[in-house]
């Protein structure tokens, strides 16, 4: 176990200094690119729809960079199978691994971000809280749900190749039903508690939660959110498990 | 049954090839295959393209499971050594050394004391910590092999490596391969070449169409598969 620990971080970081070395920017596109990403919806729905009005941004940020980590892990992951197909069929890897990289890789990244986060908000106005000291239980939460959900998607997807093609749309409508850009407690009354059965809704609002307004977490909410997490984690991994010599065939 | 490196019984797999809407159509790959390798002896495998002498290597070295039969290694380490699937390429020869290390089941820090001699043997020289995205085919060939030696399991798969690089280096490795063979490790080997077959195997299995045609000491059995691959006149 641990040495399959030792190469997932060793994949990780080779991943991300393989990204650097392809560009003429290296390493600062790690902190460019997210920074236009945030700036584009900034655009939209801070300027141009006029949303949200006093703390907009922090708002804003706080749903997204989490969200960004989520999406772009379960995109990765789902095609992480059948990326390193060669591999598979030459060595005996536990299959598991291959969505774990992605998600370390994009946990790297975020925490990254999260610092850079944490440095606007303090220059933005914010005061911190003794709150933020829960944050790395918080982020913790979070990767057990990516996770979770990543090598889920890793999973089907090459005995159900069709799932690729809805996946992208899935995720947008899983972005804008996640209480990223509008607050949802705003939202009508008879659709909120359909948002409460959203996990990423809630976890997005941890993060305003102990960053934003310097206030402990419903505690409530940060374990259920890690039960749910391990859930997923576990029901994945024993599916891996069990098809881990089968896998071999169907991906390649 | 402890000297025993490799049982194989009855080892049997099909493989289902999707269609569109759910039909699915099988394919035998393996049928049947049952054989018993003792410790420190080399098998080679012969047969047609597409007769399943690949899967097979797979199936011994753990990767897949038979759909029916037995495979036992016996608690042996076995690996198949092929040439750098799986690599990554703006990853340099040293670092991409490494990680095939550490799939292969060795800990970083053996690897790590290993890297010298797989530099050395590659003959790579200052390419070793250039990309291996900027390697030649013959380059690329030496760096697989040089690894594979080093990564050093109980049982060796060998996958149609033995025809790699120039001549040189084609004479070195095989001279490498048979010092392995000689200090009683346990390899089996798949090739085209029937010069490296009849120089290091003492078994060989010669499959057909996922079948066993025939199977027993060097021989014996490779004049016969010889004859029958004769082209018919």
């Amino acid at each position: 176990m641990y040495r399959y620990l030792e190469l997932i971080h060793y994949r990780a970081l080779a991943e991300l200094k393989m990204e650097a070395s392809r560009l003429y920017l290296g390493l600062l596109w790690w902190v460019v690119e997210p920074v236009l990403y945030m700036a584009a919806f900034y655009l939209v729905f801070g300027i141009l729809f006029q949303r949200g009005g006093e703390g907009f941004v922090g708002f804003l940020l706080c749903g997204l960079v989490p969200w960004k980590w989520f999406s772009s892990s379960v995109m990765n992951a789902s095609n992480s199978l059948a990326a390193n197909a060669a591999l598979i069929q030459q060595v005996y890897v536990p299959k598991w691994i291959f969505p774990t990289i992605v998600v370390v890789t994009g946990l790297y990244k975020f925490l990254v971000i999260l610092a850079l986060l944490m440095c606007f908000l303090l220059i933005y106005g914010y005061s911190p809280g003794v709150s933020w000291l829960v944050m790395p239980l918080v982020v913790l939460v979070s990767f057990f749900l990516v996770l979770g959900c990543a090598s889920l998607v890793a999973f089907i997807v090459p005995f159900l190749p069709d799932l690729k093609m809805i996946l992208a749309n899935a995720l947008v409508l899983l972005m804008f039903l996640s209480g990223i850009f509008y607050n949802i407690g705003q939202l009508d009354a008879a659709y909120q508690s359909w948002f409460d059965l959203n996990p990423l809704a809630h976890l997005f609002q941890l993060y305003r939660t102990v960053l934003l307004d310097a206030q402990w977490p419903v505690w409530n909410d940060l374990f259920g959110l890690g039960v749910i997490g391990l859930a997923l984690m576990g029901l994945s991994f024993s599916l891996f498990q069990r098809y881990d010599r089968v896998l071999p065939s169907v991906v390649g | 049954m402890t000297d025993l490196a490799i049982l194989l019984d009855a080892v049997s797999l099909t493989l289902r090839s999707r269609r569109a809407l759910g039909r699915s159509t099988g394919h035998t790959v393996l049928k049947d295959i049952s054989l018993s390798l003792p410790r420190g002896k080399t098998l080679g495998i012969v047969g047609r393209n597409g007769a399943g002498k690949s899967t097979l290597l797979r199936i011994i070295a753990g990767i897949i499971k038979p759909d029916r039969g037995r495979v036992d290694c016996f608690g042996l380490r076995a690996s198949l050594l092929g040439l750098g699937a799986g690599r990554l390429p703006h990853l340099s020869g040293r670092d991409n050394a490494l990680m095939t290390g550490m799939l292969q089941g060795l800990r970083r820090r053996d690897m790590e004391g290993r890297l010298e001699q797989v530099q050395e043997f590659s003959e790579l020289g200052e390419y070793f910590d250039q990309p291996v995205s900027t390697y030649s085919t013959g380059m690329n060939a030496r760096l697989g092999f040089a690894t594979a030696l080093q990564v050093d399991p109980d049982i060796m798969l060998i996958d149609e490596i033995l025809g790699v690089g120039d001549a040189e280096f084609r004479l070195k490795s095989r001279k490498a391969l048979r010092e392995r063979i000689v200090s009683d490790k346990t390899v089996v080997l798949v090739s085209h070449e029937q010069a490296a077959i009849k120089d290091l195997c003492d078994w060989i299995l010669w499959i057909d169409q996922g079948r066993v045609r025939a199977i027993g000491l060097m021989n014996e059995v490779m004049s016969e598969y010889l004859e029958a691959m004769k082209p018919a006149s």
